[in-house]
């Protein structure tokens, strides 16, 4: 295992800057660990021959001093986003040997600032799924493992992603959050995970799953390279009409500058019954550390939190029934044989999708069909919108908000695919994010008394990223969290 | 709430997807119990709530000029399609 790949994203930006390590070498040493790493499935297209060459272009431009934000650092991204010629598949059987013609506005802004792509990154089918097992690639494994080398979870739907970070395989990968899938995975895994604000960064390009939630996110193993990599991906795109059009500020820069003063609010809803002990004592002990470097914290009321979750469920699968229509068979991806066209659609979709993305479908369709769609979609948006006032109100009192990322630690794989709510119910403390529409990040805290990484979320105000990353930064430096996994993947 | 075969054959018709004899149960009761949960939210005050006041905004309400933009040549956009014949997509026979 070559030391380049423990180096975190911003030191290798700085030793790719001052020429102490090449653009190639780096590529190099992280492609031999993704060949290394093979059992931990995390990396489903390794395109390692177009990572060299990106180097080698990446090369030339820090010799001439021109390199961008990002010249040299390799990275891997999660099957949603579309990437030119190259397979992207949402990690689903319908979109088998399809290979996009044009290049998702996130990614191209990272190959504009001189990254360069390792691999498509394993994920839930259609990112619909909290554990990453319900891909067509199989399921990711976390390089965290429990006792007795039991196989967990890298959570998900960015498992591969999370597993191809904490293993260090990259020193950074984009996911997609629609209710959680980047900030869960990342603190099963014992990294960072961020959810920029709704409308900081475009879709365009990233495959679409429920279009009101859907957001592009960051998983690195610092705070610092979180908000390096946000500063290059956010951004105004006239393709994405839901694509904000307000000033990026810099975010590295805003890490500085302390806490002192900073409200900080622990919502008491939060708490909930069957949450461990550990998880507990862990939240009161990072809301001591953010105080002690000079954060006011305070208890807040979301009255709406408990039905969140509800609604979300509700409201992702109705946008994923609509989304996931234009997969019919004519134009790309999969086609089942069928002598009539309505024949080829149901057999398509039939062939072309797993349980969990029909299962989603099924709902969406049963929540906006005529007699059912006031009961619940209209409800769920309505309480949709309580959630959001429910935030709105607490940000006028207090800065960030403080919360576990998740109710446990990593569990093992298979340990909840037979029990879909019990699986669903594992987002109760990310989803009501998304729903508002704000930005959160998961910062690794601790590990659990077994051995596995806990992870704390930081809410944040609507677009404020740079107050929640600097409260992030905070806790990272208190926490002081250093713990790696042991690389059981080589023997 | 009990949710019958009956719905949920009609629900994946609705959704263009056919479903094996043997998979309409599993749905079913993975549906009844997801529709069971859901029905917390009947007991929610949401009096006075516009549905769809959520995000947005003025922040992303903007006109954009009308002006044509280049886009990818019929092969480009015909490259994934499954089947094609000249530059047109082709499904099965719609009329007799």
């Amino acid at each position: 295992m070559s030391e380049i790949t423990q180096w975190s994203l911003h030191r290798l930006r700085d030793a790719l800057r001052k020429k102490e390590v090449s653009a190639v070498e780096v590529a190099r040493a992280h492609a031999d660990a993704i060949s290394d790493a093979s059992v931990l499935n995390a990396v489903t297209t390794p395109t390692p021959e177009r990572a060299i060459e990106m180097a080698e272009q990446s090369d030339k431009r820090l010799a001439s001093g021109e390199g961008g934000a990002l010249e040299g650092i390799p990275l891997g991204v999660k099957d949603m986003f579309c990437t030119k010629g190259i397979a992207s598949t949402a990690c689903s059987n319908i979109l088998d040997g399809f290979a996009p013609p044009y290049e998702s506005a996130v990614t191209e802004r990272l190959w504009q600032a001189g990254a360069c792509l390792l691999g498509k990154l394993n994920c839930d089918e259609f990112a619909m799924g909290s554990s990453t097992e319900t891909g067509k690639f199989g399921a990711v494994c976390n390089p965290w493992q429990g006792n007795d080398g039991v196989q967990l979870t890298a959570g998900g739907s960015s498992g591969g992603s999370a597993a191809a970070v904490a293993a260090r395989l990259m020193p950074a990968a984009l996911g997609t959050d629609t209710g959680g899938s980047v900030r869960q995975p990342a603190a099963l895994t014992g990294i960072v995970g961020l959810k920029p604000s709704y409308g900081r960064c475009s879709r365009y390009g990233i495959i679409a799953y429920a279009s009101s939630l859907d957001q592009a996110g960051i998983l690195t193993r610092s705070v610092t390279d979180a908000a390096i990599l946000l500063g290059a991906i956010a951004g105004h795109d006239a393709r994405d009409s839901t694509s904000a059009n307000i000033e990026v500020p810099d975010y590295e820069s805003g890490l500085k500058g302390g806490i002192s003063k900073l409200r900080v609010g622990i919502p008491k809803e939060y708490v909930v019954d069957e949450m461990p002990e550990e998880i507990n004592n862990l939240w009161k002990q990072s809301a001591d550390w953010l105080a002690e470097q000079g954060a006011e914290v305070t208890e807040v009321s979301l009255p709406n939190t408990q039905h969140a979750l509800p609604a979300y469920y509700i409201i992702a699968p109705a946008e994923a029934s609509s989304n996931l229509a234009r997969y019919d068979g004519v134009r790309y991806g999969r086609r089942a044989s069928a002598s009539g066209v309505e024949e080829l659609y149901n057999r398509t979709r039939a062939e072309g999708f797993g349980v969990e993305v029909k299962r989603r479908i099924l709902m969406g369709s049963y929540v906006l069909s005529t007699g059912y769609y006031d009961a619940y979609y209209i409800k769920a948006q309505k309480v949709r919108a309580l959630v959001a006032r429910d935030f709105d109100s607490v940000f006028e009192k207090v800065d960030v908000l403080l919360t576990p990322t998740t109710p446990s630690a990593a569990f093992a794989l298979e340990e909840k695919s037979g029990d879909v709510l019990a699986l669903y119910l594992g987002d109760i403390f990310t989803v009501p994010v998304n729903l508002a529409g704000l930005p959160a990040i998961s910062v690794p805290a601790r590990l659990s008394g077994e051995g596995l990484p806990l992870g704390m979320q930081l809410i944040g105000r609507r677009f404020d990223e740079t107050t929640l990353l600097r409260a992030a930064k905070a806790l990272e430096s208190s926490a002081g969290f250093d713990a790696t996994p042991q690389p059981w993947w080589l023997s | 709430m009990t949710v019958t075969l009956e719905t949920i054959r009609q629900i994946a018709a609705l959704s263009r997807l056919h479903l094996e004899e043997s998979e309409l149960e599993q749905f079913r009761e993975d549906l009844s119990q997801i529709i069971d949960w859901m029905g917390q939210l009947e007991s929610v005050d949401t009096g006075g709530v516009d549905a769809f006041a959520g995000m947005g905004g003025s922040l992303l309400d903007r006109a954009r000029t009308d002006t044509t933009e280049p886009t990818p040549s019929p092969d480009t956009l015909l490259s994934n399609a499954p089947k094609r014949v000249d530059d047109f997509f082709t499904v099965p026979k719609i009329l007799e």
